[in-house]
This record gives structure tokens, C-alpha cells and sequence, in this order.
């Protein structure tokens, strides 16, 4: 590679698409370092698709540049990049066998027969289809197609692995399998990666990096981590897991605490990592698991942070019980861990809920 | 093993007839279906067949009577000596005698190919030179003219004997082969280039694909023979030494016939395979090229053999073109025709027509029931913004090659039609006219064209996709079997279906030739099979939960049908209307056979009309047809959009 | 259904009625059907005049060819689709009445016209008669330097080698006239000898003995066989072509009219046979035919062409035999 090793392998630079007048990506830039997994994630519609797309080179770019490896490939049509592709419905050759399949792009590039043999074979025990080479795609099940598809996308060595939704035609089980599998052979081949996903808990669950994206821009670009707990803005927030905002206002500042009044009581927090003064509305982020949750009648030592309510609704899912709590004319959702340790909260029940601390802010936007 | 399997089959069969006969109104509207079927479809296809197996010999039939009582001298004096006149008669192949109390009978059987009033004449003059010389005297002979149809394989014998009759077998089959290759060539061109050129060629590659399909099917012929014919624009201005009738002209004229029907089904096919596969294949470094030979190609390819043995079938049957420019070059739909007109040999036809089935149900059969469900469905994923992909320039070349003259030669031919209908005689004198239009008749025949594709375009549809409902839905026994009936229609050479139909309605009861009435029943159950797989289409999408919920809310069958059914598959009906209409107008061969005075049709009367050689009155009348369906279609299109319908 | 979708199959309906209602003529009855072999253009005028001479509509079949007419004839028989014939050849009218397919009328207005013109027992007519002539184009034979034919045998002259268009005897009634007449001129055993050597000279064998006179007409071959007015009336459109009656002479026939049994319309067949007999009707027919039978009444031909006394009979007894024998020898 004439590249070091800690250059991106892809960058991409202002990119713009339109379809007439709908932009569908609107001037992106980002980078991403090799051997990573990036997912672009977002609603359907949001552009991410299309953003993949303009990296394989089936859409053509409006504005922009496309790095890949050091080369601008922003004008080489599809079959001259190096990338390669799984698509959602995986694009099988129905007229092909499992092994033909494998092996078409080999083909192409018009590789000697036993050389090809040999790489088939090689990808369908990575993939861990051995011996299933001579079956056609129909009378293979939909995961099993999917590892073919992986497979094929493998079989030229791309600089750069393009999927897209490939895990939604799958039940819901296999998706959950499937991925680990994707990530795991990720790891082991130190691939560079594009995932496309509209599913947030897959995307959180596979990623180095996320890409948030909405109407064809990028909300928030961040590792799992930080996008789930410091989301930028209410999208975000909002498209990644449950959530609870509590509008309020700054009404002391002291130090590294603030007082925060929200419509019932008043929250002591730390100060976020923005300047804020006492007047300033802000929206108080909180995940619903984030919250603890005890019966009305119970004693709590720290009296701070607490809010009153009733439970409207319970949900026991098993691992959680989702309850949905009616403060004040608030709706407060909470996720609590471990319920058959805990008790299980009846419709109506009193309760007491405890924020923590350190809560995420959000600046009120002028909407 | 094949024991288990009968059993089964019986089984089953006594199982869906139990079922059957339980519901008397689904029983009795079945059973009016198939005796339709059988009655309008299969009967005649099969008197054809019973037909072939036949030989008709002329005979004369003598009858004496005598006052004498001894009927041993009567056989002795009088008969004995007739017939040992008649048997040294030419053409006499045999002779029988009947004799009765009151008179001698003698039948004389001559040869098939005999003139009834010559061996008429030579018995009477043979009779009357015994007259003077019976030792009896002989009153009232009578005689009588008559036939005798004797169940013979000799029609197969003669076919294969005279080469005259085998060549046209031989070459219809090598004209549909080779129309059938060309067409699919061109067709795929014109479709690849329909989807995947660039913009601005996609419209007019459309229009001139499907252009061909409003016109009459002989028209090119007719053009051709303006632009290349021994008088032809072309022959003339260049010298040719050549002209293109016979296999050059009627290969032309099938080539641009048929285009549309290659051209919409292959279009269909491509449209099909999901852009997904191209992409991945792109994907993976092929080139267009590559794409075209290892995926498209392949994937259609099933599709492609449908579509192909589909335009065998219509170039088997082809009347029109062959019979226009022809030239002189025997093919079975054509020869079987003229076998008829000039010769009135209904056997030999019958036979001809044996080897016209042949072909084109072998290829239905492989078409419909072997190849059914080979093509590649694929996956698609949710539909995406795709953007088209630019053609390669190793395609769109070549393809643009193929598909160019071919487009302007379908303009020409438009324009030719035009042309020759408002000049006097074109290349003789070029003078502008409108004389060419003013043909009482062909108005006249225009109006009866209309009635005709109008009345058949209404009862084809209904019977059709009650049909499919039937089919489809339903539990009848032997349900294959009526199907198979049903689409008979149009996998038999309309050359067939109108000698089956002067076959088999042409005595009481069933006397209905002659009427205005069977020439629409012909035209129905010729086209009956569009409906119907329209019809199932149709029905294949639409969920059968939604009948169950009407009859889960208490509805009744019938109602269903009326309430839920037929709302849902309108779209089936207006699709047949519209093509039975459209194929109406155009329609040549099968009721060229049963036309009488007062019922000519206007594709026909051009065909005489070109026939005869008044080609400009021949452009004149397409050209006036052409308007009445566009018209039509336009107005159908109106109707349907006012009415917020769907028609195609 | 949905309202409009209701509409939209209403208004087809009723326009398909209304179709059906404009064009379905009121009175059955009144309209009497002929099966003709005249030609197109000349029917175009017939049938309008004839319709005022009866009183009532005249529908006539598609244009068929002598034996194209015949053939439908004999397989509709006995239950045929049309009232009578109007024009068809004379042998066929005489093996019709002997197979019992028409019905007898002695009309009042034929008693002055000679009886070889009509069947002793009124089972047919002959109105006009017609022969058959070669047919040249004489720009195009100036432009080949070929000769203008002047007899049968000219025909046969190898010079005419693809240049000759003739009706295929099967189909066509001119044609068989005048294969017989080849026959019934240098007898059977010469005359296939001169069709033997005609045939290489065709390029191409027509349905109808019209078709050959139009195709000369436009230059599509220098020389055909054809009918007295299909020719003569093209020379006077000033068509570049010459009709020419063979040396050897050439045959006729009488074209004639036969009342097919199981007849609808008795009254309007009859009146037909009295308007075609009288005087007004042979004059009229004799604008567009050569001679017709009325004495005195001309046709358009005046000059008197050779005519061999054509045997009607000997062709209504041969014809089968004749035309499998030219099939056997010309059909390969």
C-alpha cells in the first residue's frame, strides 16, 4: 500500500447528490481510518443510502470529492473502484451457483480456473458455507445468502466493504447473530467498513463510528458511546434509543453545579460542557434507565433530584420493566434493570424517581 | 409407481368432482363455460382433424326400374350390361350395386380428383347407347349426383408424396424460425435500448416498437411491396435486379409484424431483473459488456425463449404478409387457404392444417407448461432513486446498429402507406388524389370492422375473466384440462380455427355460417386466452383474504364476485376489451373464411383490394383503418381517464 | 363497482349497441345477397344500380375469384349463405344444375334473348360475355426490346422469359378460360406441350384474371394474360398498354346467373334476373362488358374478336382433371 497505515483510507470531501431538487446529500465530509467500522445511520430518506452509493459509484456526485486510498475516484465508474458491495437483497445471480457467484468478479478479471477454485473455496469456509458451493441462491436460506453475498463482496479484496442494510431482510434472531459474525470478520480481517442501517440498537452494537444523519446531512459523527450519551441535539437524542427531555431554565450558578427548575421542582446538576448563564433554557437529556425508580413511600436519604409520580403503565419486558410514570403533566419513561429483584410497580402505584447528577443539556433550540 | 400416481389422480378427481357437484350454481356456470369451449373451440379444431383423416369421392348414382317380375332376368338383361358399360368408363374406380323388388340401383365411385358432370355425362351417354338394345324394357332412369366420404389416411399419403405439399411445411417452419430469430434480435435491441440508452432515443424506441401494433398485419407487406416490389420506388430508382417478393418480403414484412409482440415481451423480461444485479455485477469490476453476456442475457434468457416461441406461433399462422408478397412461395397458413378457394379440397386443407397445429402446439405447450415458472424472479430490494447507469459504448453501438434501420424502416412504411393513399399511381403517375378514399364499400366495411372488433371485444373479456375466476378460485375437476381447452384458441392458427368453423357450423342445427354472429364468436374464442390470463394475473395479486372477508361478512359467492371480484379486476377486462379490439380490426385469417356478402371486414377487403393490385386504394382504406383505432383508442384512453378507469 | 368504472363500462356498451343499431339494416328481408366474381370497381357500380332497379339493398360477397366462388358454393352446399349467384362461369353454371343447386326461373323478360344464352329449364342465365386476351405493356417492351406478342405461341417464346404475369388456374376463372382454350385450339397432347413452355416463361401466378391487367398496367411485367375489360378499360384510363386477341383466337365465356336454393329473397333474385335480361339492364351492364346477350344492345368492344367456338361443357367436364394434371406439371 503506498499509503501509511494511519492515513484514512477513505475521505470524503464535500460531497453533494440531488435527485431534481431534492438534495439528498447535502455537502458531507468525513474520513475514515482503516480497519474501521462505520455505520451511517439515520431514518429512511435520510440520504445515507445514497451516500454509500456515491462511494461504490452508482450515484454520481453533484459537488465533491471521493478519496479512496489516496486516489480520487470521484468520476471512475463502478467496475473500476476498488470497493465492493453487499446490497440489501443481496443481489444474487439466481442464474449462478453459490461458487459462480463467489467467484463472477474473479472471473472478470479473468483469473486462471484453479486459482479461482482455490479463492471460492477459501471464502466459503470463511463465511462457513463449506460444501455448499453447487446449491443456486434459491435453495439457500436468507441467511445463508447473505454469507454468500459477504463473501462475494470479498472475493476481489476490496479497499473498502460497502453494506448496505444487508441484515434487514433477516429475522429478528439472525439479525442479532448475523452482526456479530459481520463484526467479528471485520475485526479478524482488519476490513474497513461502511454499514448502512435505519435499526439504532445494530448500528450502536457494530460500530466504531457512527454517523447520524438527517435530510441529507450529518447530525453527529462519534463513537457509540458518545453519540448515545452526548447526543448533539434532540435528533439525535431522540433517533438513537428512548429518551426523556425536561425543558427548564438556569436559575443558579455555582461553580461546577447549577440549579436547573424543571416545571415541578428544581434539579441540582453539574454545569455542562458549554458556557451557560442563569437564564439560559436549556432541555435536560435523560435516558430512561438512567433514572431510578422506588415506591412513594419509601425514605430516601438524598432528597435532591427527586420527582413524584404515578405509574400509568407497565410493560414488563424481562430483562426490564419499561414503566411509563405521569409527573406532574409530564410523561416520563423508565427502564428498570432487573425487576424480579426489584419489585414489579402496579398501574397507579405512587412512585418516586431520582435523577442523577450529571445530566446531558441541550440548548433550546429557537423551534 | 405410475399405479400409485393414477390412483392418486383419480382420487383427487373424484374428490374436486364431489366437491363440484355440491354447488349447484358454481357446477352450472362451469358446465355453460365448457360446453362454450367446447362448442366454439375444440369441436371445430377437432372437426379439422376428423376431416383430415377423410377422402371425398364423386359419385353417380343410376337407378332403373322395371315392370319385370323376375328379378334374376332384370339383373341378367338390364343390369349386368350397365355396369359392364360404366366399368369400362375413365375414371370409374368402382362400382356397387344395389338392388331392390322395384328397381336396380347402381352407385359409381370416381376418382377423387374426377368432374362429377363428365362421368354424369359419360354414364348417360354409356346407358343410353345400351337403351336400344335391353331385351327388356327400361323406364325412369334417373340420375344423381352425390358424394360418398370414405375415412382414408390417403390425404397424409398425397401430402407427403408431392412435393408441392411438404414444402410448405418445410418452409413455414424455416420462415417462423427465422422470423422468429430475427425479431428476437431486434426486439432485444429495441428493448435494451428502451431502458438503458441514453434519453433521448428511449421515447421514439418505444413508440416505433409498438408502432406495428395498430396497424393491419399485411400492411408492411403492402409498403414493401410499394418501396421493393418489381414496380417498387426503390427497384425502380436504384435498378435493382432483384425485388422482394417471396422469403426477402414476407421475412421483412413478419420481422416488423411481430416486433411489437417481441418487443413487449422481452422489454417485460429486462424490466424484470432487478438493477440491483447489475449493480452488483458492476460491483464486482464486469464491464458493460460483461454485464450484458453474463448476467442479462442469462437471466433473461427463459423469458427471451418464451417470447420467442410465442412469435413462432404467430409467424406459423401468418396469412397476410405471406399472401401479399409472398411471391408464389408456398406456406401452410396461405396454401391451405388457396386449397380451399381454388380447389374446394377441404381434406387436403384439413391436412395442411394437421401440420399447422403441429408446430405451434408443440411450442404452446412448451411454452406455457414447460418453461411456466423457469423464469428468475428476483428479490428486489425496496425500490430506490436509481440512477441509469450510462449505457457502454461496445453496447450502445452495435445495438444502435440493429435497432436504427429497423426504426426507419417501420417509418417508411408509415409513410410509404401514406403516400400511396393520396397518389394516383405511384411511380406511373405521382399526381396527388383523394380518389383512392372514396370506395363506398371499404367505408361500409370499415363500419362492419367495427361492430365486429366491438362485439367480440365485449364478449371476450367477460367470458374470460369470469373464467379465470372460475379457474382460479374455484374447485373443478380436470381444471388443467379446461384451461388448456380455453387457450387452444389461440395457440391454433386462425387458418385452422376458420376451416374448423366452415367445418363444423355449416349444417343444421348448427348452421351458422353465413351469419354475422359467428365471425364475432370466431374472433372471442380466438382471443378468449388474453382475458383469461389477464384474468389470473389479476387474481394472482389480489389477496384472497379480501374475498373471505366479504364472505366472512356474510356475502354470497355470486355477490362476491359482482361486489369484490370484478371492482379488483376491471383493470383484466378493459385490458381484453382493449386488445380484442385492437386485434379485431386487423383481423385477417381466420375470418377470411367466414365472410358473406354483406360481412366483409376492412382488413380484408384491403387484402382483396391489394390482391388485385389497386394499391393505392389499399393505402387509402389502411389508412382510414389505422384512424378508426387510433381514434378509438384515443377515445377508450378519454373515457377511461374521465372515469378515473385504468385501461392499459 | 365504483361509480366511474361503472360508467366507463356503460358507455362501451351502449356504444357497441348503437354501432350495431345504425349499421343493421332494418328490413331483413329486403336485402337479397349475391356471391359475384366481378371485380371490385365494377361492383362498386353494379350493385347502387341495381339496388334502384329492384328496390332493394344488395349485399354482395367479398371479391372472389371464379373458383374461389365456386369453391364456397360447393362447400356450403347445400345450405348456402348467399341468395343467388351473380356472375360466375358457365361451366360451373352447368355442373351446378345438374348437382340440383339452384332453383329453376323462367323469366318473361329473357324469351327474346337466344336460347344458348339461357338453360332450357331456366336454372341459369347469361347476361354478358367476356374473353380472355394478352395483355402488353408496350413502354416497357420498347424498353427491354422484346416483341409485342401476337398469339398463344408468341407466348411461348423464351424472349418473355420472367416477363409474363398469368391468373393461376386454380383460382382463376380467365385463366382456366384460357387454359382450355389452349387445350380446345391445339388439342390436349399440344396444349400441354405450349403450357409447358408458357410456364417458364411466368414469373408469377395471380389469384384473379383482374390482377394481371392492373400489374402490366403499372410496369410490374411486360405481358400478362388477362380478361377484355380489365385490359380495355385500363387503355382507356391511358394506361401504356395494349390488349391483343391471340392469332389461334381466344375463348369465351358466358357469364351467367343462377337463384341458389334455400333462396330468402325469391322476389328480389328474380327481379334481378328481369333487370339484368331487360333492355335498361344490358345496357347499363354493357357499359362495362364486352358483349352482352340482348340482340342489339352493344357492348364496348364493337370490333368483333376471333372467337373459337368455346366448348362450355367439355370445360365443366374436365376442369378437375385438367387442374390436378396442371398441378402435377407446374406446381413442383
Amino acid at each position: 500500500m503506498a499509503n501509511g497505515n494511519d492515513s484514512p483510507v477513505l475521505e470524503l470531501r464535500n460531497v453533494t447528490k440531488r435527485f431534481g431538487n431534492l438534495v439528498a446529500v447535502n455537502n458531507i465530509s468525513f474520513s475514515l481510518e482503516r480497519g474501521k467500522l462505520v455505520t451511517f445511520v439515520g431514518p429512511s430518506g435520510c440520504g445515507k443510502t445514497t451516500l454509500l452509493r456515491t462511494v461504490s459509484g452508482f450515484a454520481e456526485l453533484d459537488e465533491g470529492q471521493i478519496i479512496l486510498d489516496g486516489e480520487d475516484i470521484t468520476n471512475m465508474p463502478p467496475n473500476g473502484r476498488d470497493t465492493a458491495m453487499v446490497f440489501q437483497a443481496y443481489a444474487l445471480f439466481p442464474h449462478m451457483t453459490v461458487a459462480h457467484n463467489i467467484g463472477f468478479g474473479l472471473r472478470v478479471r479473468k483469473k486462471s480456473k484453479p486459482e479461482i477454485d482455490a479463492e471460492v473455496e477459501r471464502l466459503l469456509a470463511l463465511v462457513q458455507m463449506d460444501g455448499l458451493g453447487d446449491r443456486k441462491p434459491h435453495e439457500l436460506s436468507g441467511g445463508q445468502q447473505q454469507r454468500v453475498a459477504l463473501a462475494r463482496a470479498l472475493s476481489l479484496h476490496p479497499k473498502i466493504l460497502l453494506l448496505d442494510e444487508p441484515l434487514s431482510n433477516l429475522d429478528a434472531n439472525l439479525r442479532v447473530s448475523m452482526r456479530e459474525e459481520v463484526r467479528k470478520l471485520q475485526r479478524r480481517l482488519g476490513l474497513s467498513v461502511i454499514f448502512v442501517t435505519h435499526d439504532q440498537e445494530e448500528a450502536m452494537s457494530i460500530s466504531d463510528l457512527l454517523v447520524v444523519m438527517d435530510h441529507g446531512v450529518v447530525k453527529q459523527i462519534g463513537s457509540p458511546t458518545e453519540i448515545y450519551e452526548h447526543p448533539i441535539d434532540e435528533f439525535v437524542a431522540n433517533f438513537i434509543g428512548h429518551i426523556n427531555f425536561f425543558p427548564g431554565e438556569v436559575i443558579d450558578l455555582s461553580g461546577d453545579e447549577m440549579t436547573f427548575k424543571i416545571s415541578q421542582t428544581n434539579l441540582k446538576v453539574e454545569v455542562p460542557p458549554f458556557p451557560v448563564s442563569v437564564g439560559d433554557r436549556l432541555k435536560a437529556v435523560v435516558r430512561p434507565e438512567s433514572i431510578d425508580i422506588v415506591s412513594a413511600e419509601k425514605e430516601l436519604s438524598d432528597r435532591e433530584n427527586v420527582l413524584e409520580g404515578r405509574v400509568e403503565f407497565g410493560m414488563y419486558i424481562g430483562s426490564i420493566m419499561r414503566l411509563t410514570i405521569a409527573v406532574g403533566d409530564q410523561t416520563v419513561y423508565v427502564d428498570e434493570a432487573d425487576p424480579q429483584h426489584k419489585g414489579i410497580f402496579e398501574d397507579g402505584q405512587k412512585v418516586k424517581l431520582v435523577l442523577k447528577k450529571r445530566i446531558h443539556m441541550l440548548r433550546e433550540t429557537s423551534d | 409407481m405410475s399405479l400409485s400416481l393414477q390412483n392418486s389422480f383419480l382420487h383427487e378427481l373424484a374428490s374436486d368432482t364431489r366437491h363440484f357437484l355440491r354447488r349447484p350454481g358454481l357446477a352450472a356456470l362451469t358446465s355453460v363455460a365448457v360446453i362454450l369451449i367446447l362448442l366454439f373451440i375444440v369441436f371445430p379444431v377437432g372437426s379439422v382433424l376428423l376431416k383430415s383423416f377423410t377422402v371425398t369421392y364423386p359419385t353417380v348414382t343410376v337407378r332403373c326400374q322395371s315392370k319385370v317380375s323376375n328379378r334374376a332376368d332384370f339383373k341378367e338383361l338390364v343390369t349386368g350390361p350397365i355396369l359392364g358399360a360404366i366399368r369400362s368408363i375413365e375414371g370409374v374406380e368402382e362400382t356397387r350395386e344395389l338392388t331392390d323388388e322395384e328397381s336396380s340401383v347402381v352407385v359409381v365411385r370416381f376418382r377423387r380428383d374426377w368432374d362429377d358432370l363428365r362421368g354424369l355425362n359419360d354414364i348417360k351417354r354409356a346407358v343410353q347407347k345400351l337403351q336400344g338394345t335391353f331385351a327388356l324394357s327400361v323406364e325412369n332412369i334417373k340420375y344423381e349426383l352425390g358424394q360418398e366420404t370414405i375415412k382414408s389416411l390417403a390425404t397424409y399419403g398425397r401430402f407427403f408424396s408431392k412435393s408441392y405439399y411438404y414444402r410448405a411445411l418445410k418452409n413455414s417452419i424455416v420462415l417462423a424460425i427465422v422470423t422468429t430469430t430475427i425479431v428476437v434480435f431486434v426486439a432485444f435491441c429495441f428493448a435494451y435500448l428502451g431502458l438503458h440508452g441514453p434519453g433521448f432515443i428511449k421515447a421514439p424506441l418505444r413508440v416505433l416498437g409498438l408502432l406495428p401494433l395498430i396497424a393491419p398485419p399485411f400492411i408492411f407487406a403492402l409498403s414493401l411491396i410499394l418501396i421493393g416490389g418489381r414496380m417498387g420506388i426503390l427497384t425502380r430508382l436504384l435498378h435493382l435486379p432483384f425485388n422482394l417478393y417471396g422469403w426477402p418480403g414476407v421475412i421483412t414484412a413478419q420481422m416488423i409484424t411481430f416486433l411489437p409482440l417481441g418487443y413487449l415481451l422481452i422489454e417485460n423480461v429486462l424490466r424484470s431483473i432487478g438493477s440491483h444485479l447489475d449493480e452488483a455485477a458492476s460491483d464486482m469490476g464486469a464491464s458493460g459488456v460483461d454485464i450484458l453476456f453474463k448476467v442479462t442475457i442469462p437471466l433473461s434468457a427463459p423469458g427471451i425463449l418464451k417470447a420467442a416461441l410465442l412469435v413462432f406461433i404467430m409467424s406459423i399462422a401468418d396469412f397476410g404478409n405471406p399472401m401479399l408478397i409472398g411471391g408464389g412461395v408456398s406456406f401452410l397458413a396461405t396454401d391451405a387457404y388457396f386449397l380451399w378457394i381454388s380447389e374446394n379440397n377441404l381434406e387436403m386443407a384439413a391436412v395442411f392444417c394437421v401440420f399447422l397445429v403441429l408446430p405451434s402446439l408443440i411450442m404452446f405447450v412448451i411454452h406455457q407448461y414447460i418453461l411456466k415458472g423457469r423464469e428468475y424472479t428476483t428479490i428486489g430490494g425496496k425500490p430506490q432513486q436509481v440512477e441509469e447507469r450510462r449505457i457502454s459504448p461496445k453496447i450502445f453501438y452495435p445495438m444502435m446498429a440493429v435497432a436504427i434501420p429497423v426504426a426507419l424502416m417501420i417509418i417508411t412504411c408509415f409513410g410509404m402507406i401514406l403516400i400511396g393513399a393520396f397518389t394516383k399511381i405511384l411511380m406511373i403517375d405521382n399526381s396527388f388524389t383523394l380518389e383512392h378514399f372514396q370506395s363506398t364499400n371499404g367505408l361500409r366495411s370499415l363500419l362492419t370492422s367495427l361492430k365486429f372488433a366491438f362485439g367480440a371485444a365485449l364478449i371476450a373479456p367477460i367470458f374470460g375473466v369470469t373464467l379465470s375466476y372460475i379457474l382460479v378460485r374455484k374447485r373443478i375437476p380436470l381444471k388443467r384440462v379446461v384451461e388448456f381447452m380455453a387457450l387452444l384458441g389461440f395457440a391454433v392458427p386462425g387458418t385452422v380455427m376458420g376451416i374448423g368453423y366452415i367445418l363444423f357450423f355449416n349444417s343444421p342445427p348448427l348452421k351458422l355460417t353465413g351469419t354475422f354472429i359467428i365471425l364475432i364468436i370466431n374472433e372471442a374464442a380466438r382471443n378468449l386466452s388474453v382475458s383469461l390470463e389477464a384474468g389470473v394475473a389479476k387474481l394472482h395479486q389480489i389477496d384472497i383474504a379480501i374475498e373471505e372477508a366479504a364472505i366472512d361478512m356474510g356475502a354470497s359467492s355470486f355477490r362476491t364476485f359482482t361486489r369484490v371480484v370484478l371492482p379488483l379486476i376491471s383493470s383484466a377486462l378493459a385490458a381484453g376489451f382493449v386488445y380484442t379490439f385492437m386485434v379485431g380490426m386487423i383481423a385477417v385469417s381466420a375470418v377470411i373464411f367466414l365472410i358473406t356478402p354483406g360481412n366483409n371486414l376492412a382488413s380484408l377487403y384491403i387484402l382483396a383490394v391489394a390482391e388485385e393490385g389497386f394499391l393505392g386504394m389499399a393505402c387509402a382504406i389502411s389508412v382510414m383503418l389505422i384512424a378508426v383505432v387510433m381514434i378509438c383508442l384515443g377515445g377508450l384512453k378519454l373515457l377511461a381517464h374521465y372515469t378515473k378507469t385504468t385501461i392499459f | 363497482m365504483q361509480r366511474g368504472k361503472r360508467l366507463f363500462w356503460f358507455v362501451l356498451v351502449a356504444f357497441t349497441i348503437s354501432i350495431f343499431m345504425i349499421s343493421t339494416p332494418a328490413q331483413a328481408d329486403k336485402v337479397l345477397k349475391v356471391y359475384t366474381n366481378a371485380d371490385i370497381n365494377e361492383m362498386e357500380k353494379w350493385a347502387p344500380e341495381a339496388e334502384k332497379a329492384i328496390g332493394m339493398k344488395i349485399q354482395w360477397s367479398p371479391r372472389m375469384s371464379s373458383n374461389e366462388l365456386w369453391s364456397r358454393v360447393q362447400a356450403e352446399a347445400p345450405n348456402f349463405n348467399a341468395d343467388m349467384i351473380w356472375g360466375f362461369l358457365n361451366a360451373h353454371a352447368m355442373v351446378g344444375t345438374q348437382r340440383g343447386y339452384f332453383l329453376p326461373y323462367k323469366s318473361p323478360v329473357w324469351a327474346d334473348i337466344p336460347a344458348e344464352f339461357k338453360d332450357p329449364a331456366g336454372y341459369w342465365h347469361g347476361y354478358n360475355y367476356w374473353f380472355a386476351a394478352v395483355v402488353a405493356n408496350k413502354d416497357l417492351l420498347k424498353k427491354k426490346n422484346l416483341p409485342l406478342p401476337k398469339s398463344w405461341l408468341d407466348l411461348t417464346n423464351p424472349v418473355y422469359q420472367g416477363e409474363i404475369v398469368m391468373p393461376n388456374p386454380g383460382t382463376s376463372g380467365t385463366a382456366f378460360l384460357s387454359v382450355s382454350a389452349i387445350m380446345q385450339i391445339f388439342g390436349e397432347k399440344k396444349g400441354w406441350e405450349v403450357l409447358e413452355k408458357l410456364n417458364k416463361n411466368v414469373a408469377q401466378y395471380t389469384k384473379s384474371g383482374s390482377a394481371p391487367s392492373q400489374l402490366v398496367a403499372q410496369g410490374e411485367y411486360a405481358v400478362g394474360i388477362s380478361w377484355d375489360q380489365a385490359i380495355y378499360g385500363r387503355v382507356e384510363k391511358g394506361f401504356p398498354i395494349e390488349g391483343i386477341i391471340p392469332s389461334e383466337g381466344t375463348a369465351f365465356d358466358l357469364e351467367s346467373v343462377a337463384i341458389l336454393k334455400g333462396c330468402k329473397n325469391l322476389e328480389g333474385a328474380q327481379k334481378l334476373i328481369d333487370w339484368l335480361g331487360s333492355k335498361e339492364g344490358m345496357t347499363f351492364i354493357g357499359k362495362f362488358r364486352s358483349k352482352v346477350t340482348r340482340p342489339g344492345i352493344l357492348g364496348r368492344v364493337q370490333l368483333d374478336p376471333d372467337l373459337i367456338k368455346y366448348d362450355a361443357l367439355w370445360a365443366g367436364e374436365n376442369q378437375k382433371r385438367i387442374m390436378s394434371e396442371w398441378k402435377n406439371r407446374f406446381q413442383k
